[in-house]
């Protein structure tokens, strides 16, 4: 009796593996293939099946940092998402705290104003937006760029930071104020000190989307000493060539960096997300 | 309600409504001083690239009539390029370009050479020449489309405009519409007067502060219409005034181009190098005119073209216009002036009627009582204003213009009932058929994104079996990566002759497919890149809410003799639910508008037929510059989206009453 | 001169008054207990003196001066939250150390004060541990250690004890009343536990709905009650109370006749309905007082050292407390005496005790 149970649940189990590797080696097959070529010293797009380079160097990334301005773009998207980060995360910690803790005239509007900015298709934005920069003559600048981001991540942002603060107990900073402290000083040193985790989300989600956001960049940046990485990655696919050795190599670099913050934190960002949208 | 013996309890404060006033004032004067410094810096940057563009116009105009076959023709259009440097002041470089060869340029090494593929500037003048031609073309078509429109056009490119330089080309147009090539020109812009308004306004608005504070001890209702009434007066003047100046100024500037790019013009003429046949314009004017009227695609009318040489003049004469007559951009200036007065207008009658209605004192009051909470939300919800809501607002007008030549024209609904009432729907850019496909890609992809990602989270649930982290963490790398670079690698693994699908499809001996030529494998390999990039998100939330159900559940099924099938509808689907439904609804939205996917990997290719509306809308903003009709595009996108999500959040609202 | 005046305060919070004419003048050094159920508006006073709360209307003066509209910290008040509200990212020192840094004093004299606290708390091992890492009881321990360190004019207790289970409430209450001998600070503590309050106070404030209905000694509340809602207040298990009516000096109800003592016989009217309250406490059953009552036993709690039973008498419902040598059957009818000068008489409408004064 205990034997033929023991024996089914072998069998559904070694089902589950079998599909779990086609799957999972479905789900490779496209990254390891960007390791080939990153690593294959030939332009073109690999053609053989086989995912193993054949004859392995790093051609490609000498080529692209000696040859293409690859560390300058590297620069421009780290300081954008560097300050858009830092931007962001000042906007909407004092705005998210206020939205918490304070009950004002236009609270509810402002806060509902906040999510239907969310509705926004990114495009319709575009056309102003792009009026706006070009008007304000922070086109190929890293000035407008870092404007632009910081603000259209800013009401995900705030109101994630919003539902964090929700959770933090108001008897804390009562109690601050019987100690003496101003609003300013519980801020600084009580809040967001209890909010780092939190803090700590949104940053590295505001810093993913302004690392990895292509299109609005391609629209402000023209020259390509401005350039961030998403668009001199998208310049190096041609309509008609493609440097596919240079192009594999680049993602692999800018890809490692954010692959690993996003799994260090992923869990967080799950729930950050699903509360952010379920709210938005 | 008891406020009254509140008030008696605390005389001494100052009155609230000074305290309101005064932060009320300085609100309206930042954004005041907002609004006219971005005013100030469009006028400024259109009138530089008015400008730039006429002299472009007027030497592309002059090195049109040489016969560039002849090498004298060739060495007269050099003349003209090298002349342009010293008789238009601020033109810091010019050249010709025809084909791919310099045949001029300022920088006489590079006279004569071939364009520079490796070179960025290049590659730029190159697809701007093409550029410009479409442009010409588009140019011709509108006017046929709304000949009740007359305004100047500028077929001409802005590569470039800064405050320190503005880099612009205009076609050399040869017979009735063929782009010869190009002139580029690279001007330095003259610096425009009105740069003190940023302060004389803020030397006003903290003056006015001031003069709030020291009212308050006379009456307050005396003391605020003083002040409101005086800070609008001085704003208003001195806003018409600061305008005026600064178009005068413009105005100033762009006669003086015109004039001196007439006197080279003509200079260039008489020469003798040119073909003869050409009538010299009366005046800067009249000049000005044929310019402008050259930008339609018509002939410049005086002139006699190289392949009409029949000593008649075409397009109906010499314009009747003699006098100077300003171009599009200073009339637009005019109008600025007269709006920022209506703009003080308004503000002053808004301010007169809360002070009627006794409503600054309650606005002051609550100023007052919640300063922090607004000092805390301030820098954000101006950021949202001016980058978020600001813009938001602007596409919402833009909707209502359509963008003919380089100016816009309120048209009203028109855009909207053009995108709406285009029945056609089997074109590939009809509104319809894009919406279908909208929503075919948006179904397929959610409904292969859940059933994938709940698929995988129901065999990865099982904790007794093996290595389930390990497949957890690999599934979910699609989602860890830049979606444009997954998007950019799917693009090439679809590639006919090299990509691994077609490899692949050998394998199992079927013929290499052309993915990108037909509707449907353009269609597939869209939906093949999205579900890769999208079933790990779902698999992460079926995961997190499948562990969350209690295992006690299944046992008491498990006793009541539940099979796996049963287990399934009455117990993990129902409580997957409240985890499921919302992540469904926020995929639906974000593939909705899958921007990159659709950009990146089919382009919308065969013939803009697997665009989505998002895509659709951009290509009508960038890729044809009608901003309007984009807008107008973006804002059924907004409606349709703002309706679903008002109707999801109806129906998640009922069944969580239902379910608590 | 009052050490601590409220005059009139009243908090209202839209349209409900939560606090109504609040009226209470405190001598340096004595220790208030707001008692009363949850909702009483007993936190909503203590916040309303902490500055936490705006108050309504009413004057509230700190010695001669009126702190309506002072700043919390510019009041001399420390406060204990019922949930500690230790800052979680401090160390137990840095939570102490909070409010002296903020009022700029020097370093050695923070760590002087820090020391000395802790030493009296004994939480000298623990200054460098985070909130997390501690017990309840050292939380709370912490909580107030960060208040005796300011060396603040008024102590003010949210309900300190009520997240600690019942053996370590007991332990820190005798704590809490040794420190109040040792720093004679002027205290308000707030509680929903009479026994805190009869246990730590010198003198007792029972507020019910808003409004204050008596002020006292312990002894004073739980002896001379002023209404039916202190008496079943104070003391456990909570007073009995009868109905019955006066006739001829005796009070009868259904099931019972019982003998009026001389002090209550002056202010009733014969034919006036009474509520007839006794403690059970005061039940005898030794045959010693003048008025028996007979009832069925229903359930007895034996508790060690006494039993509580629970009497039916006519249908109403009393407690007795007797002695666990004397046998007591469920279903049991027995007598016992009260004697009728430890009864109470209250009016059934107005719930107000009926006394000579009346």
């Amino acid at each position: 009796m205990t034997h033929v149970k023991s024996h089914e649940i072998n069998y559904t189990k070694l089902l589950s593996h079998l599909v779990l590797v086609v799957v999972t080696l479905m789900t490779l097959y496209p990254v390891i293939w960007v390791l080939k070529m990153a690593f294959t010293p030939v332009q073109g797009f690999s053609t053989s099946l086989n995912p193993f380079p054949a004859n392995p160097s790093l051609e490609n990334f000498s080529y692209l940092f000696n040859d293409t301005p690859f560390v300058r773009w590297g620069i421009n998207s780290l300081v954008i998402a560097a300050a858009t980060t830092l931007v962001g995360i000042f906007l909407s910690c004092t705005a998210a705290y206020a939205f918490s803790r304070f009950r004002f005239p236009g609270r509810k509007g402002m806060l509902l104003g906040f999510l239907v900015t969310q509705m926004f298709p990114g495009v319709m934005m575009m056309i102003p937006l792009y009026l706006l920069i070009s008007a304000l003559g922070l086109l190929d600048s890293l000035f407008g760029l870092i404007l632009v981001y910081s603000t259209t991540s800013l009401p995900f942002s705030t109101w994630m930071l919003k539902g964090y603060f929700d959770t933090i107990p108001q008897d804390l900073e009562e109690s601050a104020v019987m100690d003496g402290a101003t609003r300013g000083m519980i801020f600084w040193k009580i809040i967001i000190p209890l909010a780092r985790p939190a803090i700590a989300v949104v940053a590295l989600f505001s810093f993913m989307s302004a690392w990895n956001e292509f299109i609005l960049a391609a629209t402000f940046m023209n020259q390509e000493t401005m350039y961030t990485l998403p668009v001199g990655l998208k310049m190096m696919v041609g309509q008609y060539s493609t440097e596919w050795g240079h192009f594999s190599a680049a993602s692999l670099l800018v890809s490692i960096p954010i692959v690993a913050l996003f799994f260090y934190l992923q869990q967080h960002l799950v729930s950050g997300l699903m509360a952010g949208g379920v709210k938005g | 309600m008891d406020s009254q013996p509140r008030e008696e309890t605390r005389p001494a404060r100052p009155p609230a409504s000074a305290v309101g006033l005064s932060i009320v004032i300085a609100l309206c004067g930042g954004m005041l001083l907002v609004l006219f410094g971005v005013l100030a810096g469009i006028w400024a940057r259109d009138a530089a690239r008015l400008d730039a563009m006429i002299r472009a116009r007027a030497i592309a105009d002059a090195v049109s009539r040489a016969d560039d076959s002849t090498e004298s023709g060739e060495n007269w259009i050099r003349d003209v390029i090298d002349s342009a440097k010293t008789s238009l002041p601020g033109t810091t470089e010019a050249l010709v370009l025809e084909g791919r060869t310099f045949v001029a340029h300022t920088d006489h090494a590079l006279a004569g050479t071939r364009l520079d593929r490796k070179n960025v500037e290049h590659k730029r003048l190159y697809d701007d020449a093409d550029e410009l031609a479409d442009q010409l073309e588009r140019n011709i078509d509108e006017r046929k489309k709304y000949p009740d429109l007359e305004k100047n056009p500028y077929a001409t490119a802005v590569l470039e405009s800064d405050e320190h330089e503005v880099y612009v080309a205009a076609p050399i147009i040869e017979g009735k519409m063929d782009v010869r090539g190009i002139v580029a020109l690279k001007v330095t812009p003259a610096p425009v007067k009105g740069g003190q308004f940023a302060l004389w306004m803020s030397i006003a608005t903290a003056a006015f502060i001031v003069a709030a504070w020291l009212m308050v001890r006379m009456e307050p209702r005396v003391s605020q219409v003083l002040v409101g009434t005086m800070f609008i007066a001085f704003a208003g003047v001195l806003v018409f005034q600061q305008v005026h100046e600064a178009s005068a100024g413009l105005q100033g500037v762009l006669t003086n181009t015109g004039e001196r790019s007439r006197v080279l013009w003509q200079g260039a003429m008489d020469s003798g190098k040119a073909l003869a046949g050409f009538r010299t314009p009366a005046s800067t004017g009249e000049f000005l005119e044929a310019i402008n009227q050259s930008e339609h695609g018509d002939p410049v009318p005086w002139f006699e073209r190289r392949g009409e040489r029949t000593g008649a003049s075409m397009g109906g004469g010499i314009p009747g216009a003699s006098e100077l007559r300003p171009g599009p951009a200073l009339e637009v200036d005019g109008r600025w002036a007269w709006r920022g007065l209506g703009v003080v207008a308004a503000l002053m009658a808004l301010y007169l009627l809360l002070l009627v209605t006794g409503r600054t004192r309650k606005i002051a009051e609550v100023f007052r009582e919640h300063w922090y909470a607004y000092a805390y939300v301030a820098p954000a919800v101006i950021g949202a204003v001016v980058l978020v809501f600001g813009p938001f607002l602007f596409a919402i007008g833009l909707a209502f213009y359509t963008r003919v030549y380089n100016t816009y024209e309120f048209v009203g609904l028109k855009n909207f009932i053009e995108i709406l009432s285009n029945f056609k729907v089997l074109e590939s850019r009809n509104f319809y058929r894009t919406l279908g496909v909208t929503v075919m890609w948006t179904v397929i992809n959610v409904s292969l994104h859940v059933s994938i990602g709940l698929g995988l989270a129901m065999l990865l649930k099982d904790k007794t079996l093996k290595f389930t982290p390990v497949y957890r963490t690999l599934l979910i790398v699609p989602w860890a990566l830049p979606n444009y670079i997954t998007a950019l690698i799917w693009k090439g693994m679809f590639n006919k002759e090299y990509g691994a699908v077609n490899e692949f499809l050998g394998l199992l001996g079927i013929e290499p497919v052309s993915w990108f030529t037909t509707f449907w494998g353009a269609f597939t390999a869209n939906l093949v890149t999205n579900v890769w990039l999208g079933f790990p998100f779902m698999m992460v939330i079926s995961l997190g809410a499948l562990q969350s159900i209690p295992a006690d559940l299944y046992e008491a099924a498990d006793v009541d003799g539940a099979g796996r099938w049963d287990k399934f509808v009455r117990i993990t689907l129902p409580l997957l639910k409240p985890a499921l439904f919302p992540a469904i609804i926020l995929g639906i939205i974000w593939t909705f508008n899958n921007f990159n996917i659709i950009y990146l990997v089919s382009a919308g290719a065969p013939d803009n037929k697997t665009d989505i509306l998002i895509t659709e809308a951009y290509r009508w903003a960038f890729e044809k510059y009608q901003y309007g009709y984009a807008s107008a595009y973006s804002m059924i996108i907004f409606l349709i989206l703002f309706s679903y999500t008002y109707v999801t959040n109806r129906i998640t609202k009922s069944t969580e009453g239902a379910y608590e | 001169m009052a050490e601590l005046s409220l005059q009139g305060i009243a908090k209202r919070f839209g349209d409900v008054e939560v606090v109504t004419d609040f009226n209470l003048s405190v001598e340096a050094g004595e220790f208030i207990v707001l008692v009363g159920p949850s909702g009483c508006g007993k936190s909503t006073t203590l916040r309303m003196i902490a500055g936490l709360e705006e108050i309504t209307r009413g004057e509230l003066r700190m010695g001669e001066r009126v702190v309506n509209n002072v700043p919390p910290k510019d009041r001399d008040v420390a406060m204990v939250f019922q949930s500690y509200a230790l800052y979680p990212h401090m160390s137990v020192y840095e939570n102490m150390a909070f409010g002296l840094r903020l009022r700029k004093l020097p370093q050695d004299e923070i760590d002087r004060r820090v020391q000395e606290a802790a030493e009296i708390l004994g939480l000298v091992p623990y200054l460098e541990r985070k909130p997390k890492a501690l017990s309840g009881g050292q939380r709370q321990r912490v909580a107030m250690g960060r208040a005796i360190v300011r060396k603040p004019r008024y102590f003010l207790f949210d309900e300190p004890l009520s997240n600690l289970d019942a053996k370590l409430r007991g332990q820190m209450r005798t704590e809490i009343a040794r420190l109040h001998r040792k720093l004679g600070a002027t205290s308000i503590y707030v509680t929903h536990d009479q026994i805190e309050a009869m246990t730590l106070a010198d003198r007792i404030v029972v507020m019910k709905d808003g409004v204050v209905q008596q002020i006292g000694g312990p002894i004073e509340l739980y002896r001379r009650p002023a209404n039916r809602f202190v008496a079943g207040f104070i003391g456990s298990p909570a007073m009995n109370f009868l109905e019955g009516v006066v006739e001829d000096g005796m009070v009868r109800g259904r099931g019972f006749t019982f003998p009026l003592a001389a002090i209550h016989a002056g202010p009733v009217r014969p034919g006036e309905k009474v509520l007839l309250g006794f403690r059970p406490e005061a039940v005898r059953v030794d045959g010693s007082g003048a008025g028996t009552l007979t009832g069925d036993v229903e359930v007895r709690e034996p508790l060690g050292a006494e039993v509580h039973a629970y009497l039916s008498i006519g249908g109403q419902q009393v407690v007795g407390r007797f002695s666990p040598d004397h046998e007591l059957r469920e279903g049991q009818s027995i007598a016992f005496t009260v004697d009728p000068a430890a009864c109470h008489l209250f009016d059934p409408e107005t719930e107000l005790a009926i006394r000579d004064n009346r």
